[in-house]
């Protein structure tokens, strides 16, 4: 029997993952508990189990093949072979057991492991490496053994890697320090934990990454075998965590920075996530996620702590497995590439939701450049650290999950107005609006097309998704595989109106599907991941993964807003169609055209490589390697006539393909070493590479050749389009640490290199400082009963965003154009530039505590910061009489004048309210307050305006919304009528709100009952002080009552007819059911009874309510696919899910 | 050697390495040489002959595009003065009078200075202006290009720029409010922001850009009568007429300078003509209108072929939309910047001026007999001096229908000839029965120039 307990001590020192071998973890925990020796460390007079100090020794590789010797004589061929100094008394030694023991590359712990098992003898190891054989004490301090299982309270699987700590129970009322840990230990791979320790009581504590820490006390008599079983419940954020650093994993006890830990393996088995977005949203205090719509597969937008710049990109960054992969959801690839060859500008897929969320481990969100620093270039908007899941020691285990469902568009559009009349003058049926002269109303008409089934675009979309996984190995190899498809269908539908319209003019055909089902997202993908130990000191992992999503969509889903204004008239079988400031125009026909059909398909590969070497136990090197790969195909296509009724269409096809391709190289070391007073010096030298290529292509054409699609036959080719990056980086760093039990003081410095200024440039450095201390340790600290553990923190960083490599010039782009009849070559002027251009500078410092109370039933984490970013870029406009711009857009040139500063306080708490066998109730919340300032705009610089009435204005947020305001109506001509004339409008403009709530939070509460069997989990989200344009006011104008209802307000007329959107912006509160799920979790003989090891059935509900008094669809669905600006986009909003999942494991 | 030796030297080692790797990884090394994207145009490219002649060209297209073309957006000379004169009106009738998009706040000469930017932004005259100022900024590149790398032998290449710029301007005078400002993009430097400029100011400064591009254009016929036209028409609208008729002698009959386009619409072709787009299918729409606003002239009503128009179709309130017979609906057809047909009815102007009626109405009629086919009948001397002013008026009207005279002539006939703005630009009660014809005779400048330009504070005048 072999035992790896000495390396799985060792690997939770140094974060490291060293597993057992596989047939011996069974027998382990199934069959029963042995005496096996203690490796023990002398030091200072005291006795405690080794540390990381001795890996380097214990975990010597040696071939063994003995038969039959004793125990004296395999001490001997194990020691000659390991080079170990090993002192005992032949008489401690049994002479009456032989040993049979054939292993290669076994390491030195479990050969000792096993020739001394049951022997009673432990290993005590000198501080200078000699070993010595001493007899376990008898009698007085005879030891017994605690084991037991850690899983996970909600899906029951085993949670592997949990830190178990013993400590002797404090019975002391003098407040004195608690008491060094009798033993630590972790968790294996079937989540198992075996330790001996002599008689006493104790306090047993568990810790896992991502998971609220349990603790117990018991005690302890001679020869007792103790089984004490876990079930850890999943947390925010937990002291007892293990974080993944730049530099090297370390105890969030020592990191000064709130970093929030998401175990996404425990949220998919139960909630519904489709995406990795779906994984981080509500559940990362900080962080906001704007939805671009409700269309299936398109992305959303992630923001950590507000935004800070106006040009520049404010997405964070994204790192898995070490290495960073193309993360970019603002620039203008961020929709389908055929946009800019005149296609159709719908927004593409996320590349960070092409990730399946189901290969995910963990999920750790750095939130500003103060925990950044070290990450590099553009991580001053934070990082998104993805860690995929890895095998784990043991015969295969797999599992796989099944989910059907649909969604559904939640609650209705808002009635239009139509005002029905004839004019005096010719009599003749019109429509008028109420202020209109010469008109007289005959009827005021109150519909909505989208509620009718004849006419509406909405039905009732699908979804079905297939995942499975296989993970295990032996101690040399481990290996996780997973797999995953699925199949949405959105809610957009050609109406039976217009679908009947079209079989008819088809001689009986019926609309193909891409016509009559136009939204939908498909994808399928593979994970892969390889863990293998090189000799005694390396481990290497390997990461593959493999995704491919496509989306199809059409512009039937642009008929949205037109058909949500468009009256029919029955009676003369006309559709009025709204459109601006109070018009109409008429059609026979419900919708304007037979559509064009658009679809991205991205296939993304990525692999990455990592290698810890620990070559000394004070010395660790790391590297990792990686290259991720997203190849683009979209297309837009109309096809040769299929545009009924209207003029005779050749058809319309626009191609896109593009590529991104993503190096990155880390290299660093750590180095330890011990300083006075128990004090360490860690010291930690990296580098960086890496490089970022796009390659986009584009061009369409018109007239195709009836029954192809091929643009190499179309009649006329548009001009291609190509649009390509190259974006290099490098950096550099050097992080010391001084740090004890108790207190942690780490410094940082980041030299950040990138192409964009060329070859001589002056690298900027970017510092950091940070320090913790842990005060509910010390003996003055009058709160102990309450406080399991109290610890302060504070840290300042800063990071660097770089411009783009062209934003300097001063640029002519030169175009193919028809000038006097000819075709030739044009330069024109586009931008002018600017060569002063410097990389934008971000500094954070946050600030706060982290406390574990009431013995583990809460958990509470305040952090503040403020958040700064100095030379922010602004596309500052220009007069319009300086003239150097492109065709319709404003001259403007780059500057950095910008200071914008983010300010906010995020509290996390955790709770576990009830525990006990037959009910679990726990919940977390994370409240976030961001408050968003443009400090400063540059002397002299003008405030900025955006589209949609959003302005950057000195003294308020970035993007707020600014109107002319209504100070006054009066019917003074006492008509009945308000007319634009008889409304008071300001000067100048007012600020509305902000584009960013001012608070948001997410609460997550998961009631278990009858030992987990049935489990209820809600997940709500709310938001306050997030501003919008009602894009659905605005897009009705023309069928406002306002503007056609005599009995409408004069407030309400005013609005409709005054030229200002003062009347169409809301701020808004949002209270929103993000999920609620019911899982059974089946007895454990029904599922054996069908061939699995756990079954569980799960009800799932996503978007389930929406509380708020906005009066537009979803205040939610607010970024565009392309820029920073955030508006209302939520004609389409997010829809309902309800999904069935059944999930095992074998 | 101690376990604490070995770890300070191997401490040491890993600074040595790290040392090391900066010094290797140089940063120009690592970062390249800040290679361009291959989509950027590297400037360094332009640098040379065929770049400056690319640059000559870019101003020519940017020229069209402004002058008569949209590719879909909007708001060129030809139509923004059609609509604030009585050429065009806006096809929305019945919309709300207040309503800020499409064409309606000029075709019924409300534009109040300050305005919503967000609404500003909808109006038609804000394309105009920033188009016709960014020929100006594309024309100072081009010369700019030119003067580096084009020798001697491309300098009338610099005269065609100038006499573009020079057009420019005379729209931008003719259009807005007195008050424009010219600021510069400056070749191999930045910009200059500038005051605003009175109309005659602008105009002066366009007569010195003609000036310089009758000088430039050496023995290129086109570019030296385009110059001379432009001239003319600058000195005409500053009330040096002696000088006007001066410049235009030596155009010959036949002479033309059109601007072409193209039958496919869209920026980054030919830009067709933004009439073809305006056309009723479209989300709003202009049609050519007959005795717009009781001073109109009787463009359709008189069936006289310089300014017959065709019905295209009905829009959304039932109005018949008209389009000119001189323009091909899908909007290639060249429209005329400057040609022979305005240098004779200068010269006509210049005459009458002068009291030459004779001459005056022996232009008149020379134009009425040989310009069009079949001749039009010889007009006759109405006796009356405003009567004169009147037909020459009306004569320059037809003629130039729909080339961006006529709000410029408009203006004049306050300027110049003492005509109240009621009695020569549409008035009363706007179409559609939703409000009245406003005031106003230009258009102001964007509030963008209000807003970015700190040496800008608004127009010195609205008036004519």
């Amino acid at each position: 029997m072999r035992h790896f307990w000495v390396w799985l001590v060792l690997a939770a020192t140094v974060g490291l993952d060293q597993r057992g071998d596989a047939q011996l973890w069974l027998a382990d925990h199934v069959t029963y508990l042995r005496t096996a020796p203690l490796f023990l460390r002398s030091s200072d007079g005291r006795v405690e189990p080794v540390d990381g100090n001795l890996r380097w020794l214990l975990g010597r590789r040696l071939s063994l093949h003995l038969v039959r010797v004793t125990v004296k004589e395999a001490l001997t061929e194990i020691t000659r072979q390991a080079g170990l100094s090993l002192a005992y008394s032949d008489d401690a030694l049994p002479l009456d057991t032989h040993i049979s023991l054939h292993a290669d590359g076994i390491t030195l712990a479990g050969a000792l492991d096993d020739v001394l098992s049951d022997t009673g003898l432990n290993v005590v190891f000198s501080p200078n490496g000699q070993a010595t054989l001493v007899k376990q004490p008898r009698g007085a301090i005879q030891v017994g053994t605690v084991g037991g299982y850690v899983t996970d309270s909600t899906t029951r699987r085993p949670i592997v890697g949990a830190v178990v700590t013993i400590t002797e129970k404090d019975t002391s009322t003098t407040g004195a320090a608690r008491p060094t840990p009798t033993a630590t230990v972790v968790t294996n791979d079937s989540g198992w934990y075996q330790v001996q320790i002599p008689p006493g009581e104790y306090v047993i504590r568990v810790r896992a990454v991502g998971y609220a820490s349990a603790e117990r006390t018991f005690a302890f008599a001679e020869d007792e075998r103790l089984i004490l079983r876990f079930a850890l419940r999943m947390g925010m954020t937990r002291l007892a965590e293990v974080v993944v650093t730049a530099t090297v994993p370390k105890r969030r006890l020592d990191i000064p920075n709130d970093i929030t830990t998401i175990r996404a393996d425990s949220i998919t088995a139960t909630q519904p996530i489709r995406s990795v977005t779906d994984l981080l949203e509500t559940r990362v205090p900080g962080l906001e996620v704007r939805h671009t719509s409700g269309v299936p597969g398109d992305p959303s937008r992630l923001r950590l702590r507000g935004a800070s710049s106006v040009l520049e990109s404010n997405d964070p960054i994204v790192i898995v497995d070490g290495v960073r992969v193309y993360s970019d959801q603002s620039s203008d690839r961020a929709q389908n590439l055929t946009a800019q060859a005149g296609g159709v500008p719908f927004a593409a897929p996320s590349p960070l939701d092409q990730i399946d969320p189901n290969s995910i481990e963990t999920i750790e969100v750095l939130k500003g450049p103060a925990a950044a620093t070290l990450y590099g270039q553009d991580a001053a908007n934070g990082v998104i650290v993805i860690t995929t899941k890895h095998g784990r020691a043991g015969p295969p285990r797999w599992t796989s999950s099944v989910e059907r469902g649909i969604t559904e568009m939640p609650g209705a559009y808002p009635l239009g107005y139509f005002r029905w009349g004839h004019g005096i003058a010719d009599n003749t049926p019109r429509y008028c609006t109420l202020q209109a002269q010469g008109c007289v109303t005959d009827s005021v008409v109150r519909f909505q097309l989208l509620s009718n089934p004849q006419y509406t675009l909405l039905g009732q979309g699908e979804r079905t998704a297939v995942t499975a996984g296989v993970s295990g190995g032996t101690a040399q190899l481990t290996y996780a595989l997973g797999a995953n498809v699925s199949d949405e269908t959105g809610l957009i539908r050609l109406p039976l109106e217009a679908a009947t319209r079209y079989t008819a003019a088809h001689g009986g055909i019926a609309p193909p599907d891409w016509m009559a089902r136009p939204d939908g997202y498909k994808r399928w993908g593979a994970t892969s991941r390889i863990q293998a130990q090189l000799g005694a000191t390396a481990i290497v992992s390997l990461t593959a993964m493999f995704e491919r999503g496509t989306q199809r969509r059409s512009t039937l889903e642009g008929e949205l807003p037109s058909l949500m204004n468009t009256y029919y008239d029955a009676a003369s079988g006309q559709y009025y169609h709204a459109y601006g400031g109070g018009r109409f125009t008429t059609d026979d026909q419900v919708l304007s055209q037979f559509y064009t059909r658009v679809e991205d398909v991205a296939t993304t590969f990525m692999n990455s490589a990592n290698l810890t070497w620990q070559p000394r136990p004070w010395l660790q090197a790391n590297a990792d390697v990686g290259l991720q790969l997203i190849s683009r195909d979209d297309q837009s296509v109309l096809p040769y006539g299929a545009d009924v009724g209207r003029s005779d269409s050749t058809g319309m096809l626009g191609v896109g393909r593009g590529t991104s391709v993503v190096h990155t190289v880390n290299i660093r070391a750590i180095a330890t070493t011990p300083l006075p007073r128990n004090f360490r010096l860690q010291t930690a030298v990296g580098a960086n590479y890496n490089s970022t290529s796009t390659n986009d292509f584009a061009f369409s054409g018109t007239g195709l050749v009836p029954g192809t699609s091929s643009v190499g036959q179309a009649g006329q080719l548009g001009f291609p389009v190509q649009n390509a990056l190259d974006v290099t980086s490098f950096g550099w760093y050097v992080e010391p640490s001084i740090s004890r039990k108790d207190f942690n003081l780490s410094l940082g410095l980041r030299l950040d290199g990138g192409s964009t200024f060329g070859t001589h440039v002056k690298l900027p450095a970017f510092p950091q400082i940070g320090a913790t201390y842990v005060i509910s340790d010390k003996a003055w600290f009058p709160l102990k009963r309450v406080f399991n553990v109290l610890r302060l923190r504070a840290v300042y960083g800063g990071a660097g965003t770089w411009p783009g490599p062209a934003d300097r010039l001063r640029l002519l782009t030169q175009q193919s154009r028809l000038v006097d009849s000819r075709s030739v070559t044009t330069a024109e002027l586009t931008a002018l530039g600017n060569t002063q251009l410097r990389p934008e500078r971000s500094t954070e410092t946050e600030g706060g505590f982290d406390a574990d109370l009431f013995d583990g039933r809460l958990s509470v984490s305040l952090s503040a910061y403020r958040k700064m970013r100095h030379d922010a870029l602004m596309s500052v406009p220009l007069p319009p009489s300086v003239g150097g711009a492109g065709y319709g857009a404003p001259p403007a040139v780059l500057r950095n004048i910008g200071v914008v500063r983010n300010t906010g306080l995020e509290l996390t708490l955790g709770t576990h309210l009830v525990r006990s066998a037959l009910v679990d109730w726990s919940a977390d919340l994370g409240v976030a307050r961001n408050h968003n300032l443009v400090v400063s705009l540059g002397p002299g610089v003008a405030p900025l305006f955006l589209g949609a009435g959003q302005r950057v204005v000195a003294g308020y947020p970035l993007f707020g919304y600014w109107a002319r305001p209504i100070l006054g109506y009066a019917d003074q001509n006492h008509d009945g009528v308000i007319q634009p004339g008889e409304v008071l409008l300001g000067d100048s403009l007012v600020f509305m709100g902000a584009a960013e709530p001012n608070y948001e939070a997410g609460l997550h509460s998961t009631l278990a009952l009858f030992g987990s069997a049935l489990t209820l989990t809600l997940g709500f989200q709310y938001q306050n002080g997030l501003t919008q344009q009602n894009v659905v006011l605005t897009n009705g104008l023309a069928v406002s009552q306002g503007l056609n209802d005599p009995h409408a307000s004069f407030g309400a007329q005013a609005a409709a007819v005054a030229p200002t959107a003062y009347g169409e912006i809301e701020t808004v509160s949002v209270l929103r059911l993000t999920g609620l799920t019911v899982s059974f979790r089946v007895p454990s003989a029904v599922a054996r009874g069908m061939g699995a090891e756990a079954l569980a059935v799960t009800l799932q509900g996503a978007n389930v309510a929406l509380w708020t008094n906005y009066r537009g669809k979803d205040p939610n669905v607010n970024a565009f696919s392309t820029g920073n600006a955030v508006a209302d986009a939520g004609l389409l909003p997010i829809p309902r899910t309800w999904q069935l999942r059944v999930s095992a494991s074998y | 050697m101690n376990g604490t030796t070995e770890r300070r030297i191997a401490l040491i080692g890993v600074a040595a390495l790290f040392g090391a790797g900066l010094g290797a990884c140089a940063p120009q090394q690592v970062t390249g040489n800040a290679t361009l994207p291959p989509n950027v145009p590297d400037p360094h490219a332009l640098e040379n002959r065929a770049g400056a002649v690319a640059a000559y060209y870019g101003t020519l297209a940017v020229f069209a595009q402004t002058f008569g073309g949209a590719g879909g957006l909007g708001g060129s000379v030809v139509l923004t003065t059609g609509l604030l004169s009585d050429e065009l009106q806006d096809g929305g009738i019945g919309e709300p009078i207040g309503a800020t998009t499409g064409g309606t706040a000029l075709d019924s000469r409300a534009l109040p200075e300050i305005q919503d930017p967000a609404s500003d932004k909808g109006l038609l005259y804000t394309y105009t202006y920033a188009q016709v100022q960014r020929v100006r900024g594309q024309a100072e590149e081009a010369r700019g290009l030119l003067a580096q790398y084009g020798g001697d032998s491309l300098r009338a290449l610099s005269g065609h720029v100038d006499a573009l710029e020079g057009y420019a301007e005379t729209f931008l005078a003719d259009l807005f409010c007195s008050g424009i400002p010219l600021s510069t993009v400056d070749y191999a430097g930045d910009y200059t922001l500038r005051p605003g400029s009175s109309t005659q100011d602008v105009y002066q400064h366009a007569v010195t850009l003609f000036d310089s591009a009758v000088a430039l254009a050496g023995d290129s016929a086109r570019i030296l009568n385009l110059a001379r036209v432009g001239l003319a028409r600058a000195l005409l609208a500053l009330g040096q007429y002696a000088q006007a008729g001066q410049a235009v002698a030596a155009v010959p009959d036949g002479f033309a300078y059109a601007a072409t386009y193209s039958a496919q619409p869209g920026v980054g072709v030919g830009e067709n003509q933004d009439f073809a787009w305006v056309q009723p299918s479209q989300s709003w729409s202009v049609t050519t209108v007959d005795r717009e606003g009781v001073n109109g002239l009787a463009y359709i009503s008189s069936n006289d072929p310089r300014t017959a128009s065709s019905a295209i179709g009905t829009n959304v309130y039932g109005r018949a939309l008209l389009h000119p017979n001189k323009y091909a609906t899908d909007g290639s057809s060249p429209i005329a910047v400057g040609d022979w047909v305005e240098a004779r009815l200068i010269e006509a102007e210049v005459a009458l001026q002068a009291g030459d009626v004779a001459t005056w109405l022996a232009k008149l009629n020379h134009l009425r007999q040989t310009a069009i086919s079949p001749a039009l009948p010889d007009t006759t001397d109405p006796g009356a001096a405003g009567a004169r002013v009147d037909l020459l008026f009306r004569e320059r009207a037809f003629w130039l229908f729909l080339t961006g005279h006529r709000q410029g002539d408009l203006r004049r006939l306050i300027r110049q000839y003492g005509r109240s703005p009621n009695q020569v630009y549409p008035t009363g009660g706007y179409p559609g029965g939703s409000g009245r014809y406003g005031s106003d005779v230009t258009a102001p400048v964007p509030v963008a120039e209000r807003l970015y330009n700190p040496l800008y504070s608004g127009c010195m005048s609205r008036g004519a």
